[in-house]
């Protein structure tokens, strides 16, 4: 059940996080602001970056003796040094933000798409009506942007579901077994010679993933609105 | 395209591909074998044989080396994918509760080296032997020690009780040192219980009868009080505040520096281990002794009737070179490069391990135990069957337990027999059927 548990709150946090991560770096980076072929390629390097490497990465950077604990108490903060990855809360917070550093980026560059898209004319007869920089976000840019968010929703969604990656090279569903997601489960019960229960995780996981990726989905594609 | 022109294109073709070919009909035979290893396990000395291979006997072994949470699932995979490499190294006989020897290795009892193998039990499934194994045994378990920490604290004398054992460690953590240092990685913590739990029942005897009452659902863990009292001895270390706060994430490799330089005083493990780190670690001042424990009052030793060895895949298409292998290896000139920069007990004859060069306390504290024969082998391998479940599930209580303070020994051994209930059942094990 735990493991089940987690596989949503995963799948919730990180489609959330990525989304609005995203789409808040595609506003200003769709703009011709300096230097913005540069941060967009910052941005999107996390992406392409091999899962192993991020998690030994990330492993000794939140270790309890790692550069975020060390940099921490150089700033005076050494109240907040934890061992990261070592209690629940923590860790499934820094696998979330670990998976949101990664995919962000690429989210951004799929609302940049969307983003330029929108004609322009939309935005002047705004300005010209005198509609504020949150109205004209409210009531252009979002409606217009919904196909985007339709991509970016679903395969968020569907990737949080399924994660296992993420988990197995930074936390291996520890401390103890309190990270772990359906896929590490099914792969434990898989390597404990469990042919039965692993199966059955296995067939859980796939329904789950269609039927939440087919009706996000569709919750999108109906608020489309064409231009 | 004109026939003279098609003739010389030909011509040209054929020359290239004739010139292509050149270099390996004259180039050197040199045979490539592969082979998996665990990280922990990729000993210098290994290396330097397979560097010699190489360069005497233009035999080169590509081993992976792949870190040792993984290992177990990748060469079961690859096993039974029929994608193994040639050479697949283990712990012998734990290999055999892993993986069925005789559908995957080829045995080995005709070779020029059987005959000079020191404990050929190590390797043998229903009467065949199916490898080649380096050590005869991996010694002996205990606490390992800075001696320089202890001697700086004033600790000139080992503990001979429970209680003088914990006044040790009351010490240390009042001088700001970490007594006990304990990593996450999972297979160093239950040293403490393997070797526990076979001390608690004191005889190799009472250890075969537990074990095949558990095994053949004769009986339960909890039926024998004094296998939990070994977990809550060990639980009772952390409750102390004997044991660093980093014992769910710390690695084993950060954890030997600690030792090694003095930010710890002990770790649990064995000879084996003792080796490995004055292997990385030369100028460490570090022995081993048998730590006093509640639950053994006839002080008895635990020691390992494992060895590293190397399986054959059945499925290798160089048996005549590996075989080759086996009978360099099996030579002075190879099986010592084996122990030069880390002692042992080889299990060749002929071989030497470099026992002059072992810490003393080794040999001295193996040969007073097994000359009043007060030895008896850690748990694991009794309960042998069960080695596929151990790293999932009970090595991972060990540590949670005192994270989350929810269970006691009992609850830990409770939670364990439902595992082992279901695995036994999934196997349609005698007695769970």
């Amino acid at each position: 059940m735990r493991s089940i548990g987690n596989t949503f709150l995963f799948a919730l946090a990180t489609t959330i996080l990525k989304t609005v991560v995203g789409f808040l770096l595609a506003l200003v980076m769709v703009k011709k602001i300096p230097g913005r072929g540069i941060m967009r390629t910052i941005y999107y390097a996390p992406c392409v970056i091999s899962i192993t490497v991020v998690g030994v990465l990330f492993k000794s950077i939140l270790a309890n003796k790692g550069l975020l604990n060390n940099v921490l108490q150089v700033i005076g903060l050494s109240g907040l040094a934890h061992d990261w990855l070592g209690s629940y809360g923590t860790a499934i917070g820094s696998v979330i933000l670990v998976e949101t550093w990664m995919w962000a980026g690429f989210n951004m560059f799929i609302f940049i798409s969307g983003l330029q898209a929108i004609p322009e004319d939309y935005y002047e007869s705004a300005t010209l009506d005198g509609a504020s920089a949150f109205a004209k976000l409210k009531n252009i840019t979002l409606p217009l942007i919904v196909p985007s968010m339709t991509v970016v929703v679903t395969l968020s969604i569907a990737g949080g579901l399924k994660v296992f990656d993420i988990i197995y090279v930074l936390t291996n569903g520890g401390p103890g077994f309190d990270t772990q997601v359906l896929a590490t489960y099914t792969y434990q019960s898989f390597s404990l010679g469990f042919l039965g229960e692993s199966s059955a995780g296995s067939v859980i996981l796939a329904v789950i993933v269609v039927i939440i990726s087919f009706t996000m989905n569709r919750y999108f594609t109906k608020r489309e609105v064409e231009m | 395209m004109t026939t003279k022109t098609k003739k010389l294109a030909a011509l040209l073709m054929s020359g290239i591909m004739t010139l292509s070919i050149a270099p390996v009909v004259h180039a050197d035979d040199k045979v490539e074998l592969t082979g998996m290893v665990q990280q922990s396990r990729w000993y210098s000395g290994l290396q330097n044989m397979v560097e010699k291979l190489e360069e005497e006997e233009n035999i080169s072994i590509d081993f992976e080396v792949v870190p040792d949470d993984q290992y177990d699932n990748l060469m079961k995979m690859r096993l039974n994918s029929h994608e193994a490499p040639d050479l697949v190294a283990y712990q012998f006989a734990d290999l055999f509760a892993a993986v069925d020897p005789e559908e995957f290795f080829v045995p080995l009892d005709d070779e020029s080296w059987a005959s000079k193998v020191k404990a050929p039990e190590l390797t043998e499934y229903n009467g065949k032997h199916y490898g080649y194994c380096f050590e005869a045994s991996n010694g002996f378990q205990g606490l390992i020690y800075n001696k320089d920490v202890f001697e700086a604290n004033g600790i000139t004398e080992l503990p001979k009780t429970l209680d003088e054992f914990y006044a040790v460690c009351d010490k240390l953590k009042e001088a700001g040192i970490v007594p006990i240092a304990m990593p996450s990685d999972t297979w160093v913590p239950q040293i403490w219980m393997t070797s526990g739990m076979s001390r608690a029942l004191g005889s190799e005897d009472a250890c075969e009868d537990f074990a095949n009452k558990i095994l053949t659902n004769q009986a339960k863990f909890n039926d024998y009080p004094e296998i939990a009292s070994v977990i809550d001895e060990y639980l009772e270390l952390f409750k102390r505040g004997y044991v660093n706060d980093d014992y769910m994430t710390v690695s084993y490799d950060e954890i030997l520096g600690r030792l090694a330089s003095g930010e710890t005083a002990m770790i649990y493990g064995a000879t084996e281990i003792l080796t490995s780190i004055e292997e990385s670690y030369p100028d460490a001042n570090l022995t081993i002794f048998n730590p006093p424990v509640g639950y053994d009052d006839k002080d008895v030793l635990a020691y390992l009737p494992t060895a590293m060895g190397i399986a054959v895949n059945k499925d290798t298409e160089n048996l005549d070179t590996i075989k080759k292998v086996f009978d360099l290896w099996s030579t002075p000139e190879y099986g010592d490069l084996y122990f030069q920069s880390r002692p042992g007990f080889p299990n060749i004859e002929g071989i030497d391990g470099n026992e002059g060069a072992m810490n003393p306390d080794i040999p001295k504290i193996y040969n007073e135990y097994m000359e009043e024969g007060r030895v008896v082998a850690q748990m694991n391998q009794y309960l042998d069957t069960l080695q596929p479940l151990f790293g999932n599930t009970i090595w991972v209580y060990y540590l949670e337990a005192p994270s989350k303070g929810n269970m006691d020994g009992k609850a830990v051994l409770d939670r364990f027999q439902e595992d082992v209930d279901k695995f036994m059942t999934e196997k349609g094990a005698e007695g769970w059927k």
